[in-house]
């Protein structure tokens, strides 16, 4: 019981009562509660495309902090960069930031973004929505007395404040600016600017126009990981009937190679409501997960050759050579892609294809080179590159190339052994002649056979030393001797013996589960860059005009980023019982120098 | 006056203070002819000296073995592509950073007199040895130049000459060797060209390398240019480098190179010279010494009377002002003008002179100097331009504009145009530093060296 000094006696209970009336006036009065609004509320259905950065300040803090950041600043040619006048302006800026500010700049930052960060491009006009929401309302405030009003004074900026219901709103070159409550709004174009004020204004919650309502964004936040850093979500719908089913969406590849490898991709975004990606980042790791719902149904006949058989199709395990560089993988059914040209290409195409079929045909022996040559293969394809030893080699040449293979399964090995090998032959012979003709050294053909494999090799015939004067240096195609490998059902035409011979006999990793994958080792990448310097060097040297010493620092400087990086990876899978299909990059990390040397080793050793 | 004075007159020594001043800006024309230009540093230097010492200086034409041994590390670099585009960056570069810059003037020189021309000659090993072969006989006995460059397989590749049959003689290398390499049009006859070719067979060029092949050799006996007995070919070279012409016409194309366009009375001019190229045994460095250092060479005949080439008007710009940039798209542009190095237009090389300027060269000039001065590869001092100009206490437009004027011009520059540029130099920004560089480097004044 709480007595005035007017003799007015009120209980506890009513005062209670009151002050929660009174404050849910006061929530109900104050602009875009912060408990209550999320970006996606206040942004509309005609979105497109969204990025939401819930916990910037845990972004922030983990971008700052993370241990790529700390080794790219050890970098010297990085660090020199930083302190170079190029980057006196963004020093100037940062620090102008805090001091208008009065906090550390990253400490500014979080507060500014404490409650999430969304990026929208709106599907009616293609106008770019920021919307930023703070720590609290008089920190926002702060940022339009002390930041938007430097846009007024600053050359370049248009130096107009105009009010829209009252509300300051501070005009950029384009489009302009404004804070509301806990909100910081930032628009390119004014009609998406005065329409998310007024949701800004008026919205207590969610309504039917918001984004979050829209139920392709509810599936999406529903497959969301709760550790994404960043999220992006896209809705497919909107960007199609924007797009007129061009482009990208236009569902007939005119280039084999592009169907081959975008066909099946091609038809799930012209089927799916919305795709998401999602990063996440570690320290040994950053990953952007791209997933999209899929259905093995919604492949059309012409496209099942693309994923498989209730798309369960998976690319080949990958042998684990020496020197290994990376592979990419993938399951596609080639010969049924080719018989299919008719549904999936334009007419000109065809053309050119049923004319490359009859020439190719000829040289499998007449044999029909849509069926019977590419149907003789399985649809596991890879496609594998490594660091080429050159220490065996007689003739080394100047300019040091990867070694690269094709790697293939035989469906009747006994049948199409003497026709690959044959083909092959003759295509060396062909180059042969064709090579006497333009000056090229010329192949030499050997054969190794054992018990369980056959490799035909050609090489090239040493280069001829001149009598007098210097020698040239040795030419690019030193790095190759084409091969043809059999061993089982497995066929290998590979750029160079050595690495034919190693394919046949390494180890393999498991299959990644997954309908395409691709793998880059970053250690061999480096030990190319290292074979090649002096190449390098000379190419900087003449395309930057700069002095070795120049040439030899920059150069050092890719390495060092290089060094910086164990891999990368990219996977392509589906999930039928998600029924979601997931595009998985992942870059690894090599977080310190011990352990940088200590995957170069690992990498050698493999 | 200069136009007064006898042909042996004019190529005595110039004297400073009797045939004129010995300053900065002689300096500037010396070092834009001898060489690509230079900049104040060495001008300053120059002047300190006498003429005749800074020429023996430019003739010195050595290089340090460190720098000798890097161009020969970028050239391997260069061409072990297998391509020979590279090898034109890589000369260009060369250029650019040569601290011997008579020595390479004079190798352009060679390379258009031997023109071998890289469309033709694909393999890049042989351009770079003829290359280096020109470069180590650029200033020394002439007839061991022809004679060397006669078997040089990239020579012989060029000129169809890979394989000559006593059979059927190859009349195209002797017919390039006299009218081209030494004696010039209209000083032989048809039966010199085919007895001559007669001495040249046998010589061929088998896996890039000169052979000689007794078997097709013509050991019958010929007569050609006064001359008559069973002659070798290189005895044949020698008899056509003792013809009296060949020291004229070799003299005639020096001074249209390194002193003038359009020599009136060019024989009269050339006689003396001539004689004392004769008297010095076919000697280059003497030749040069005296043409370089004469009173014509300094005098008003002389001076800013040349059209630059392509390369002089590229290379001269950043030499002057220590400039770098990216070498294979400056070597693609310039053979875009006409002036590519290592792809010559044809076996006569370059005419020069006037054929360096039509309305379409016009353009392409300005196209490229713009180009250059906005590349974001062109580095000056290794500083954006700007930047270069503060770095040497060059603030005001006034005082940038008198120092490009004294580096870049051989003339000066007309009042108009002067205040033009400062009008649009006046703001001092970037941009306007730049503008007003390229706007200078199309004037007509600049097109002149």
């Amino acid at each position: 019981m709480y007595t005035f000094r007017a003799s007015v006696a009120i209980s506890r209970p009513v005062i209670t009562c009151l002050l929660t009336v009174f404050w849910g006036v006061m929530i109900g009065l104050s602009p875009a509660s912060a408990q209550q609004l999320t970006g996606p509320d206040v942004l509309t259905q005609s979105t497109a495309a969204c990025v939401s950065v819930t916990d910037p300040p845990a972004l922030l803090k983990l971008l700052v902090q993370h241990p790529l950041v700390q080794r790219l600043q050890e970098v010297p040619g990085i660090r020199q960069a930083l302190t170079s006048p190029q980057m006196q302006p963004v020093l100037t800026g940062r620090n102008l930031f805090q001091l208008q500010m009065g906090m550390p700049w990253l400490e500014a930052l979080q507060a500014i973004s404490a409650n999430g960060i969304w990026i929208a491009v709106d599907s009616s006009d293609q106008s770019v929505a920021l919307l930023i929401r703070g720590r609290d309302e008089q920190l926002m405030q702060d940022v339009r007395l002390k930041l938007l009003e430097l846009t007024r004074l600053t050359p370049g900026g248009s130096g107009k404040l105009d009010t829209y219901r009252d509300i300051p709103v501070y005009r950029l070159p384009q489009g302009g600016a404004a804070v509301v409550g806990e909100w910081l709004l930032v628009v390119n174009k004014n009609e998406t600017g005065r329409r998310l004020l007024d949701r800004l204004l008026d919205l207590r919650t969610a309504d039917e126009q918001s984004l979050s309502a829209l139920p392709a964004w509810q599936q999406a936040a529903g497959a969301r990981r709760p550790q994404a850093a960043a999220w992006l979500w896209a809705g497919m719908q909107a960007i199609r009937d924007k797009s007129g089913h061009q482009g990208v969406f236009h569902n007939q590849a005119e280039n084999p190679l592009v169907e081959l490898l975008f066909g099946g991709l091609q038809t799930v975004l012209n089927r799916t409501d919305w795709m998401q990606a999602e990063l996440q980042v570690a320290d040994s790791e950053l990953r952007l997960t791209l997933t999209t719902p899929f259905s093995a149904e919604w492949m059309p006949e012409a496209r099942q050759w693309y994923f498989g058989p209730e798309a369960a199709g998976q690319a080949p395990a990958v042998p684990q050579v020496a020197g290994l560089l990376g592979s990419f993988g993938m399951y596609r059914n080639v010969s049924e892609m080719w018989q299919r040209a008719g549904d999936l290409f334009s007419e000109d195409m065809n053309d050119r294809m049923a004319e490359a079929e009859s020439n190719l045909g000829t040289v499998f022996g007449g044999r029909d080179f849509g069926d019977e040559v590419l149907g003789a293969f399985g649809p596991q394809l890879l496609l594998v590159a490594a660091r080429q030893d050159f220490s065996a080699l007689q003739t080394v040449p100047e300019i040091r190339l990867p070694a690269f293979a094709l790697v293939l399964t035989l469906r009747d090995a006994e049948t199409m052994r003497p026709e690959l090998r044959r083909a092959f032959q003759s295509a060396i012979g062909f180059f042969n002649i064709t090579g006497i003709q333009e000056g090229r050294p010329q192949l030499d053909m050997d054969m190794q056979k054992s018990a369980s494999s056959e490799l035909i090799i050609s090489r090239y015939l040493p280069p001829q030393r001149p009598t007098t004067g210097e020698a040239p240096p040795v030419p690019l195609i030193y790095n190759f001797s084409p091969t043809a490998a059999f061993q089982g059902d497995q066929f290998v035409l590979a750029s160079t013996e050595q690495l034919a011979a190693e394919l046949l006999q390494a180890p393999r990793q498991p299959a990644a589960a997954a309908n395409v994958s691709l793998d880059l080792r970053a250690s061999v990448a480096g030990q190319l860059v290292a074979d090649n310097q002096q190449s390098l060097v000379s190419q900087n040297m003449l395309t930057k005009g700069q002095t070795r010493e120049e040439a030899e620092a920059e150069l050092t400087v890719l390495q060092q980023l290089i060094e910086l990086l164990r891999g990368a990876t990219f996977q392509m899978k589906n999930d039928s019982a998600a029924k979601q299909m997931q595009l998985d990059v992942a870059v690894q990390l090599t977080t310190d120098a011990r352990n940088s040397d200590a995957v170069k080793e690992t990498d050698r050793g493999n | 006056m200069a136009t007064e004075l006898t042909a042996q007159e004019l190529w005595q020594p110039f004297e400073p203070g009797r045939d004129g001043g010995w300053d900065l800006r002689a300096a500037a024309h010396l070092f834009r002819r001898a060489g690509f230009g230079a900049d104040r540093q060495q001008l300053e230097a120059a002047v300190q000296k006498t003429p005749l010492q800074v020429v023996d200086d430019l003739l010195e034409g050595r290089e340090p073995a460190e720098y000798s041994t890097e161009m020969q590390t970028l050239a391997t670099a260069a061409i072990s592509g297998g391509n020979v585009e590279p090898l034109s960056a890589w000369w260009v570069y060369r250029i650019l950073s040569t601290p011997a810059q008579l020595l390479e003037k004079t190798v352009v020189f060679w390379h258009g007199h031997f023109a071998t021309g890289a469309d033709k000659v694909t393999e890049p090993q042989l351009m770079l040895t003829q290359n280096q072969l020109l470069r180590r006989l650029a200033f020394g006995d002439f007839h061991q130049l022809v004679q060397q460059i006669s078997k040089d397989p990239a020579m012989l590749l060029y000129l169809d000459s890979a394989s000559n049959r006593k059979a059927h003689p190859n009349e195209n290398f002797a017919r390039e060797l006299m009218e081209l390499f030494c004696l010039g049009e209209g000083q032989y006859t048809e039966l010199d060209i085919r007895e001559l070719a007669r001495c040249f067979t046998g010589w061929e060029v088998r896996r890039g390398e000169y052979r000689f092949n007794r078997f097709q050799h013509d050991t019958a006996s010929r007569s050609f240019l006064g001359a008559s007995g069973v002659l070798s070919g290189e005895d044949a070279v020698q008899v056509v480098l003792q013809q009296p012409q060949t020291a004229e016409f070799l003299v005639g194309k020096l001074l249209r190179y390194f002193v003038l366009d359009e020599p009136a009375g060019q024989a009269e001019l050339t006689a003396p010279l001539a004689q004392q190229f004769r008297d010095g045994g076919l000697q280059i460095r003497p030749l040069l010494r005296t043409m370089l250092s004469s009173r014509l060479f300094f005098s008003r005949r002389a001076v800013g009377r040349k059209l630059k080439s392509p390369v002089e008007l590229a290379l001269g710009l950043l030499r002057c002002l220590h400039g770098t940039t990216n070498t294979v798209e400056l070597a693609q542009s310039l053979q875009q003008l006409g002036q590519g190095l290592l792809f010559p237009p044809s076996v006569k090389g370059w005419d020069g002179g006037r054929t360096w300027i039509n309305s379409s060269t016009l353009l392409g000039r300005s196209n490229l100097m713009r180009r250059l001065i906005t590349s974001e590869n062109t580095r000056f001092g290794r500083l954006p331009l700007r930047d270069y100009l503060s770095a040497r206490g060059l603030q005001k437009p006034a005082d940038i504009l008198a120092e490009l004027e004294l580096l870049l011009f051989a003339v000066p520059l007309p009042a108009a145009a002067r205040d033009g540029l400062l009008s649009l130099m006046k703001s001092g920004s970037d941009t306007a530093v730049a503008e007003g560089l390229h706007a200078l480097c199309t004037l007509p004044e600049f097109q002149l060296c």
